[in-house]
């Protein structure tokens, strides 16, 4: 859980270091923990994903810090759509079922903001990544030589500790 | 499977087996040391268990050797099992909740003798309700049974303060008249306008006879009859500071008697002169064992009502989180966090009153959320033995109410009073032989406690331990030994910040008769010899002070009533002068 590592794997990821799809995952899976509220079991759980699945962690983690201010944002609207999920009569079955098993419970799916969030972030997932997928690409093949060229990144490149650092970590 | 990493999944494998491992080794101690703190934060003495075990997979929580000292006699375990055992329901484990379904509490005793003292080093201050129990039954911390024979040789003229008071009495006295002395010139003063005036009204008789004379004649007596109620006034102004000075030298020497009588209780008590009151003997004989027990009843009766209250309030709803709303959904299982839904007790109670007792019983309904439970606590508890005793406790805790509420009820007959000790080490002795019955009622509401309890004992056998010598010892110990039976009966009542327990018992009367009957001549010659003794000390300054305060009556009083006459006289003289009819003749001329 080395922070500047999975900044570094970030950046390196997209100067052509890694496979674009697994920045694109690990955004729109970054998005969605970012929307949830945290301190239940479903937070933990997306969080654990990031470890189990070949996602960009930098990427997943810069994701989820971008859009847990847009979850608060997004609350209004995610409490609408979770509480009507939760009263709905077509769903209380699976509700009460699910409420009623061991565990699940502690993810807190009752709450009306956590399962709306957790459903916009479900249902952003795919056109995110298709979105961060698009963008990786496009960054790629634009923005990334002309920041390759850029005097700072020469220098920090350049430098003996960024050398000493790499060599160190690979 | 290139999508997953598998090292991520080998460390979660990892950090799992860890913990389990933790679980392993530590989480049985950990519970251990919880359990003991808190049953000794409870029980206010040591608490051991030998052993615990827990089995995750099982659900099932063992204790064995478990052992809670008795606070009031540390080297005794109020109780001690010898194992206990739970088993927890997994299903509603895993929702966080520990339901108890089944549980057993095997070899149970009481007040077994430990090797070590079971005292804390910090133990916590005794609570009001013991200190007001113990104060309303135990007896009264006197040691005051061997009667000294040389009791009236021993008295310290310096340390009676009945003496002291009289020479109070005495200066006060003498600082009175030297005081009134001092007003001589206001009653001179007094006696010379009484003769002014008595000299007017004389010559109010001679003059003229006209209309003009009687009418000035007739002012003249109105005057005089002003000035001498002005001057009974005055007298009755000094007759009025003169009883109150004497009263203040009155009352010093009533004050006197007063504490020349409690010398001599004192002294007599000093002494060693021993109480002859048979409720005093009884609470001698019984109260302390009794207000022992019942302080213990009482404590763990309101601290299971204290646990349901605390339990009660300590439910607030939780708080929303990022402004959701938690919709609840109608569960199968709803269960709080902590139910122990039955346990069986079953056991030997050793050592119970000379016998043991075959147990068998039922815990239901302890929880840590009566609310939601909805149903009381309950203990159904019967014991009985082939060799007679048998005893039935059924303790209700109202839990579910407010104010929660908590009812004992007990019987229990055929104890062997063997073995049993009553007294103190002054008068008392211990049982031979004897069957005691129990019955009671004890009931707490909110703060409000009533009850009562009654114990009878038959077939007494006492060797007695008496520390009397001579007679008194002999026919105290026979009158100890004659008592074959007797009973007591505490009645409870009141709030614990105002507690009424009234105690009464035969078991005195026969100690009390005793004692009358074999210490009343030697208690009568010591008070006698007392009293001479204290008569010869007093003697003279008792005389010197009465007739003291006795003689300033004679000399406040006694020229203020002559002077008070007088005036009397004279204004009556005064109300003659200015009475005499008028000649209407005289004073309208034809």
């Amino acid at each position: 859980m080395n922070p500047v590592r999975f900044l570094r794997d970030l950046v390196s990821a997209l100067h052509g270091g890694s496979d674009p799809r697994h920045l694109a995952a690990g955004f729109a899976l970054g998005a969605t923990l970012g929307l949830v509220p945290k301190g239940n079991l479903l937070a933990v759980l997306l969080i654990l994903l990031f470890f189990f699945f070949r996602v960009n962690k930098g990427m997943a983690l810069a994701a989820a810090a971008i859009f847990t201010p847009l979850g608060y944002a997004l609350d209004g609207v995610a409490h609408a759509l979770g509480l009507a999920l939760l009263k709905a009569g077509a769903l209380k079955g699976l509700w009460t079922a699910l409420y009623d098993l061991p565990v699940v419970p502690l993810t807190r799916f009752n709450n009306s903001v956590v399962l709306g969030n957790l459903v916009l972030g479900l249902a952003l997932y795919y056109p995110l990544y298709l979105l961060a997928l698009r963008l990786v690409a496009l960054y790629q093949a634009t923005l990334a030589p002309k920041v390759e060229s850029l005097a700072l990144v020469k220098a920090v490149k350049g430098a003996y500790w960024y050398r000493t650092y790499q060599e160190w970590t690979s | 499977m290139s999508w997953l990493k598998k090292g991520p999944v080998f460390a979660l494998l990892g950090g799992a087996l860890v913990c389990w491992a933790l679980v392993f080794f530590l989480f049985d101690p950990l519970l251990k040391r919880a359990l003991i703190a808190g049953g000794q934060a409870a029980a206010g003495a040591k608490v051991e268990i030998a052993s615990l075990k827990t089995k995750w997979l099982k659900g099932s929580l063992e204790l064995r050797g478990l052992a809670v000292a008795d606070r009031e006699a540390p080297m005794t375990n109020l109780v001690e099992f010898s194992r206990a055992a739970f088993r927890l329901d997994m299903s509603a484990a895993v929702r966080g909740a520990g339901v108890v379904r089944e549980a057993a509490i095997e070899g149970v005793r009481l007040g077994t003798p430990r090797k070590s003292s079971g005292a804390l080093r910090n133990p916590p201050p005794p609570s009001k309700l013991e200190t007001a129990v113990r104060a309303k039954i135990s007896p009264a911390a006197t040691k005051a049974v061997e009667v000294k024979a040389n009791a009236a040789g021993e008295v310290d003229a310096a340390k009676l303060q009945g003496l002291a008071k009289y020479e109070e009495a005495k200066a006060k006295a003498k600082e009175i008249e030297e005081r009134w002395k001092g007003k001589a010139a206001e009653a001179k003063a007094i006696e010379a306008d009484a003769k002014r005036i008595a000299d007017e009204l004389k010559a109010l008789g001679g003059g003229g006879s006209g209309p003009a004379d009687v009418l000035k004649k007739a002012q003249a007596a109105a005057k005089a009859q002003q000035d001498i109620k002005a001057l009974l006034a005055r007298v009755e102004a000094q007759k009025k500071d003169a009883q109150k000075d004497l009263a203040e030298a009155q009352a010093l020497l009533r004050e006197a008697e007063e504490l020349r009588k409690k010398d001599l209780n004192g002294l007599l008590a000093a002494a060693g002169l021993p109480t002859l009151d048979s409720q005093d003997l009884a609470r001698r004989l019984l109260g302390a064992q009794t207000a022992s027990r019942l302080a213990t009843a009482l404590k763990w009766t309101r601290w299971a009502r204290e646990q349901a209250a605390a339990k009660k309030a300590a439910n607030p709803p939780p708080p929303p989180r990022r402004s959701g709303v938690d919709i609840s959904f109608p569960r199968k299982h709803a269960y709080p966090s902590l139910l122990l839904e039955g346990a069986k007790l079953t056991g030997t109670l050793d050592g119970v009153m000379g016998g043991s007792l075959d147990l068998a019983g039922l815990l239901t309904g302890v929880t840590s959320d009566p609310k939601l439970y909805g149903k009381p606590a309950s203990l159904e508890l019967g014991g009985k033995s082939a060799a007679g005793p048998a005893a039935r406790l059924a303790a209700r805790l109202d839990q579910q109410l407010d104010p929660v509420g908590v009812t004992l009820d007990f019987a229990g007959s055929g104890f062997s009073l063997a073995g049993a000790t009553l007294g103190d080490g002054e008068i008392g002795g211990a049982l031979k032989d004897g069957r005691a019955a129990v019955r009671g009622r004890l009931s707490s509401r909110g703060e409000e406690w009533t009850g009562e309890v009654v114990v009878d004992a038959s077939g007494v056998v006492l060797e007695p331990k008496v520390a009397l010598t001579g007679l008194a010892g002999t026919m105290v110990a026979d009158a100890l030994k004659s008592l074959t039976g007797f009973s007591v009966k505490i009645g409870i009542s009141g709030t614990e910040d105002d507690l009424k327990l009234s105690f009464s018992s035969n078991a005195g009367d026969a100690v009390a008769a005793a004692m009358k009957k074999a210490l009343a001549g030697q208690v009568e010659a010591q008070k006698k010899a007392l009293e001479a003794k204290l008569a010869a000390l007093y003697g003279d300054k008792t005389k010197d002070a009465e007739s003291a305060v006795g003689g300033l009556a004679g000399k406040l009083l006694g020229p203020l009533d002559a002077q008070k006459a007088a005036l009397d006289r004279q204004l009556k003289d005064a109300l003659g002068a200015g009475a005499q009819p008028l000649r209407l003749d005289r004073l309208f001329k034809r």
